[in-house]
């Protein structure tokens, strides 16, 4: 008997540790990497991928970045590291070795099998044709399938079925196709959303298209996206955030790493690239003497809106004129002008502007062919005449009409010399510095054309101290899809580049104009991705020679209103690729149940936390917050840039302003300015900050409380200008707001002394 | 008036030159479109804001209008817009920039309404995709669904053709569904081919046999017997079942074009018909006299994924050795090889020339075995080494050699054959007899 009792304890001893174990690393990591499989005998590189293209930035915004897995040539990782959440994969056809693929899937994290999440969208790798062997048998299990029979083909008189909500689908309704399906059935009934019945079948005889199986989740391919030819694009059928987001779901809350907010405020930036930089302007009467796209773009865009930072790219063929022409000299005085002003930073987009990175970038490169012939070839017929007319033209030129600039190849803007690395990136980004040599802003690299540089260029940018930033998706469509956005960054492992966050008006300049209603689109674009979720931040990029036109021209300006209008913090570029380079790096270690220590967080300053109408911040068991505010049903958590490992704690609490404050101390809720250090203390609280136009800081402290602030010009330490001294009562909510002056991008400090009792 | 008087005269010039300036002096409005076209366009805007109504002509209004657009002025294009339709002036021009005014305004429902105007007025392919882009991104169906079944099945492009056949699957109006396919089908456009699977397809599935049939003889009769069609045609039969309505098909094309109609056998094979593709081959052998080239390879793969070589027995055995290529019957040769052994190759001993043995020297080793010549076999044995042979071949190329254990052409193989080669391995494993065995057919067929 004892000898029965002390074989039952030890049995159930066994079954508790390894539990014990998972909920311990549940505990102590907050895994936000995914495993993005592909098969790369079918898509060539990551960045060409159906997930990059469109899974990814679903997946960023709930806080995860993605890792690339070629399933059919890597060395599939075993075992998987716990910092892994899950797996998403997007085949579309069977795995060469299926067995091989399933056997490691069956056998990730077996150990803790709710600790990762299998994702699969469209194929599930496996061949729908045959009894699936034993691995294959078990992986389907896990994701809570079963294979029932060979595929089958359904035809019109096919029934739709889905439980739970009516089956709206996310931008446009699921409608059944017929075709050949895998008799794929979930292998419980609850599990599938949406199935399919065949003509003169049961419910039980279903083929299930939508299964969530916690924590993982199957869509069938046609349930995932539909393109739509008159769109020039794709709708949503599936919801990418639910379906995602409820397999990654973990029965805790979770920290999310955010690009779109900064102090309580959407993000605003500001792109120009050097498209169209030496262009001129269609001129209206014939002795008219056209200006510019730079000079344009100086008087129009940049000029009439000091408050508005921008990043102004310059290739340095444009600046030289054995490369760029007569006109250069015109491009060089526009450059210095327009990068001396103090709303500008400075960026480059290498020499000769490449249009094509991932066609040039492929070793050995040797004079480059030019695509475009001469105007004078010794073969041409009449030879002799046309070399007689060049020269003629030479000799009686008119010494103010440019000269012929460099031809393009076919891959650059200037292609008549060997393409060079070395003088596309570093030597670029050396020539911008000593143009403008007292700005202090860190310089950027603005990928051109296709934006897919190969890894050697963008290590050269890096190694210059550039900020690297540009490609995914940069021309807006006739379709507002979220589809149609990109994701934040593309990591090959070892570098990443950080993406356009919204199309601009690449591939819609030219004369004449092509669809300006497209581009015009921008506008509502930008609207979207802001409501009912913020998926990005304001970004808008636009080219030079967009100022040589009305149409374009105005798209910008008001753009530009509407970032002022719409109470955002306008930034450097520069400053959100630190931002996004922060999200790559970022890791929440778990000090309990809703408090977590940030680590590697780099220039990441924004965490949200979703769902989060019952919380709220506790300032004062967090250190290196801010402050907070809610944002739609998000809670957005504004971080210290001064604490190198900020502590954030949360506690239930459904206050509006989303953060419990200590009595005599204030809670930042927005500001559109950048707060570069803060000193808080009893009664007292000390802003570094800096910005364009008219500050404003809001906050909360305690209800009713008074202040006296002073803004003095320059940092703490200074004895600067004082620029106000102001009496403010905070109302019954504690409430507060200060407008603060500001003059271009200086560093202001403000103090806010409170009149504490006593 | 008389000329010598002067006064009266030159009173008359200048009245005269007065009324002519005054007829010739343009009006306020053809003035002002002067002036825009020479300005900036956001001085012309200015300018045209300030503009009495009355200066304003339609073809100004248009311009005012799109400049207004372009400014993101959307109500002012608005109000423009709305003025000339009321004064009798309504073009499909003016509905579309009232809907893309309404788009960029954030306001889809006008945006729909004023584009379904403009279709009304001209019904172009571009506003119907349009509106139907529109209809589709504000989520409603029937609208959209309304609007594609406006235009004639046959005059829809093909997204828009398989757009409206989804949408009335999804709306379960079979009927019109089925018009819209046989429009299709019937049509001479790029996915003519398409909806006619898609129509049989339906009609299979709902069990309507005969008239499947019936449609598909229809469509192969009207496509001058082109056995593309049935290749299409057969499989969509043979999925649902309707295994004799599929015969019925093959045996029609192989009445209206025998020569060709050995595609079809291939077409059962790879529905998983074996039995009936074996049938069919024989219904073709029959009915051809000639074996045409291009069915060799067809009737080699017959026999390769079957097992079963009456097919090919009986075509060779209408063609004269002098008729065929080497390439061709040393490949019939091999089927033979595997399946029946060297024996077989006794019946055919008129095919095997020298440039047929030399071609596949596997079938020379093995006859050359056959007829105790060791010393050719072994010769043979090494050529075929040298070249591609698949796993099954290798073991017969064992077994050919371990019949030459003993003499010195086997000593030659051993010692010629390099280490950890595949023909090593072969004669290691060479005193296997084996022979390729015929797969078990689906259904009852008549074997070899």
């Amino acid at each position: 008997m004892s000898r029965m009792l002390l074989i039952l304890f030890c049995f159930l001893v066994s079954q508790i540790g390894p539990a014990t174990a998972c909920e311990a690393e549940k505990a102590q990591t907050t895994a936000r990497t995914i495993l993005g499989l592909y098969d790369g005998g079918r898509e060539n590189s990551p960045a060409d991928t159906r997930l990059h293209r469109f899974i990814e930035l679903p997946l960023n915004h709930l806080g995860y970045r993605v890792r690339y897995l070629d399933v059919s040539r890597d060395d599939l990782p075993q075992p998987v590291d716990p910092s892994i959440a899950g797996a998403v994969s997007w085949f579309d056809a069977p795995l060469p070795d299926s067995e091989r693929f399933a056997a490691w899937a069956v056998a990730a994290r077996s150990d803790c099998p709710d600790a990762i999440s299998f994702i699969v969208l469209g194929e599930t790798g496996l061949f729908a044709d045959h009894k699936p062997r034993d691995a294959e048998a078990d992986y389907l299990h896990r994701l809570g399938l079963g294979w029932t029979a060979r595929s089958i083909l359904l035809g019109d008189l096919t029934d739709v079925s889905h439980t739970g909500l009516p089956l709206r689908g996310f931008e446009s309704d699921f409608v059944f196709r017929p075709g050949r399906y895998a008799s794929l059935r979930a292998l419980t009934a609850t599990d599938a959303a949406l199935s399919v019945i065949p003509a003169g079948k049961q419910a039980g005889d279903s083929i299930d298209l939508i299964v969530q199986h916690h924590p993982n989740a199957y869509v069938h391919q046609s349930a995932t996206l539909d393109a739509d030819s008159r769109a020039e694009g794709y709708f949503w059928i599936m919801d990418p955030f639910a379906i995602l987001g409820a397999a990654l779901a973990r029965d805790k809350q979770t920290p999310i790493a955010d690009v779109t907010t900064l102090n309580g405020r959407r993000i605003y930036f500001e792109t120009v690239g050097p498209e169209g930089w030496l262009a001129p302007a269609p001129a209206r009467t014939f002795d008219e003497e056209p200006r510019l796209g730079a000079e344009n773009l100086a008087a129009t865009l940049i000029m009439p809106f000091p408050d508005l930072p921008v990043t102004v790219s310059v290739v340095t063929g444009d600046l030289d004129e054995t490369i760029g022409g007569k006109s250069a000299q015109i491009g060089r005085r526009m450059a210095v002008s327009i990068l001396t002003l103090p709303q500008t930073a400075v960026a480059t987009s290498g020499r000769s502007l490449v249009r094509h990175w991932a066609a040039i970038s492929k070793p050995p490169q040797t004079a480059a062919t030019p695509f475009v012939k001469d105007t004078v070839s010794l073969d041409q017929p009449n030879r002799l005449l046309a070399v007689l007319g060049r020269n003629l033209r030479q000799a009686f030129a008119d010494p103010y009409a440019p000269d012929e600039p460099q031809l393009s190849d076919g891959l650059r803007q200037y292609g008549q010399d060997p393409f060079v690395t070395g003088a596309e990136t570093a030597d670029a980004i050396e020539t911008v510095r000593t143009l403008v040599p007292n700005k202090h802003v860190r310089p950027l690299f603005l990928w051109s054309g296709d934006g897919r540089p190969a890894q050697d260029a963008q290590a050269a940018v890096r190694q210059a101290g550039a900020a690297a930033f540009g490609g995914g998706i940069t021309k807006v469509g006739a379709s507002l899809s979220m589809s149609a956005l990109s994701s934040f960054f593309l990591s090959d492992g070892q570098q990443i580049q950080v993406y356009h966050a919204l199309p601009g008006d690449l591939g819609n300049l030219g004369y004449p104009l092509k669809d300006v209603y497209a581009l015009q689109g921008l506008g509502l674009m930008v609207l979207q991705t802001n409501q009912p979720m913020r998926l990005k931040p304001f970004q808008l990029a636009y080219s030079a020679g967009t100022a040589n036109q009305f149409a374009t021209r105005s798209i910008i300006e008001r753009l530009k209103h509407l970032a002022v209008s719409t109470g955002t913090i306008p930034i450097f570029a520069a400053r959100y690729v630190e931002i996004v380079e922060g999200f790559s790096s970022v890791e929440f270690n778990p000090e309990g149940a809703l408090k977590w220590r940030v680590t590697g967080r780099g220039g990441l300053q924004t965490l949200r936390f979703d769902d989060a109408q019952a919380l709220s911040v506790d300032l004062a068991e967090s250190a290196g917050v801010l402050g907070a505010r809610r944002i739609n049903r998000s809670l957005y958590i504004a971080l210290d840039p001064g604490t190198v490992e900020p502590v954030v704690a949360l506690t239930p609490d459904a206050s509006p302003s989303g953060m419990k404050v200590l009595a005599g101390r204030i809670g930042l809720l927005d500001s559109n300015l950048e707060i570069l250090s803060a000193t808080r203390t009893p009664c007292l609280s000390v802003l570094e900050v800096t910005g364009w136009g008219k500050g404003e800081i809001s906050f909360y402290g305690d209800p009713g409380a008074g202040y006296l602030v002073n803004i003095v010009a320059g940092a703490r330490q200074s004895a600067g200008l004082v620029l106000g001294h102001i009496k403010l009562v905070a109302d019954a909510s504690g409430y507060v707001a200060v407008t603060v002056p500001t003059r271009h991008g200086k560093v202001e400090t403000v103090s806010l002394h409170q009149q504490c009792p006593g | 008036m008389r000329f010598d008087q002067p006064l009266p005269f030159a009173l008359a010039i200048c009245t005269f030159a007065g009324l002519a300036l005054a007829l010739l002096h343009p009006k306020p409005s053809v003035r002002i479109e002067g002036e825009i076209a020479m300005m900036e366009p956001s001085v012309a805007l200015q300018r045209l804001d300030a503009a009495d109504d009355i200066d304003i002509q339609p073809n100004l209004a248009l311009t005012y209008a799109a400049l207004a657009i372009e400014a993101g002025e959307f109500d002012v294009a608005k109000t423009v817009l709305t003025r000339l339709q009321s004064q009798g002036q309504d073009t499909p021009e003016i509905e579309l920039m009232l809907a893309n005014a309404a788009r960029l305004s954030g306001n889809p429902k006008s945006e729909m309404d004023h584009l379904a105007a403009a279709y009304a007025i001209t019904p172009t392919v571009t506003l119907r995709q349009q509106l139907g882009l529109a209809y589709r991104a504000d989520r409603q169906p029937a609208q959209e669904r309304a609007l594609l079944l406006s235009v004639s099945g046959v005059d829809l492009t093909s997204h828009d053709a398989r757009r409206l056949a989804d949408l009335l699957r999804q709306s379960r109006q079979f009927v019109l569904l089925e018009a819209l396919y046989l429009d299709r089908a019937d049509g001479d456009g790029p996915d003519a081919d398409d909806a006619k699977q898609l129509f049989i397809n339906h009609l299979l599935e709902g069990g309507r046999l005969t008239e499947a049939h019936q449609h598909a003889m229809r469509w192969f009769a009207a496509s001058r017997q082109d056995q593309h069609m049935l290749q299409t045609a057969i499989p969509a039969f043979l999925n649902w079942g309707a295994l004799d309505e599929a015969m019925s098909l093959a045996l029609s094309g192989l009445q209206a074009a025998p020569t060709k109609a050995y595609q079809l056998i291939v077409v059962f094979l790879d529905t998983g018909q074996q039995g009936s593709a074996l049938a069919f081959q024989q219904a073709w052998l029959d009915h051809n006299g000639d074996i045409p080239p291009e069915a060799w390879p067809v009737l080699i793969d017959i026999a390769e994924r079957t097992g079963y070589l009456a097919g090919l027995r009986t075509a060779i055995s209408k063609t004269a050795p002098e008729a065929l290529p080497a390439d061709t019957i040393s490949a019939v040769m091999l089927q033979f090889l595997r399946y029946q052994g060297p024996a077989s190759l006794y019946s055919f001993s008129a095919y095997l020339r020298r440039d047929v043995l030399q071609h596949q020297p596997l079938i020379g080793a093995a006859w050359a075995a056959d007829q105790s010549n060791q010393i050719n076999s072994a010769a043979f044995l090494i050529a075929a080494a040298k070249g591609e042979m698949t796993e099954w071949d290798w073991l017969i190329w064992g077994n050919i050699a371990a019949t030459l254990k003993g003499s010195s052409a086997y000593q030659t193989l051993l010692t010629g054959a390099p280490a950890q080669s595949r023909a090593s391995s072969a004669l290691q494993l060479g005193f296997m007899a084996i022979r390729k065995q015929p797969v078990p057919p689906l259904s009852a067929g008549k074997g070899d």
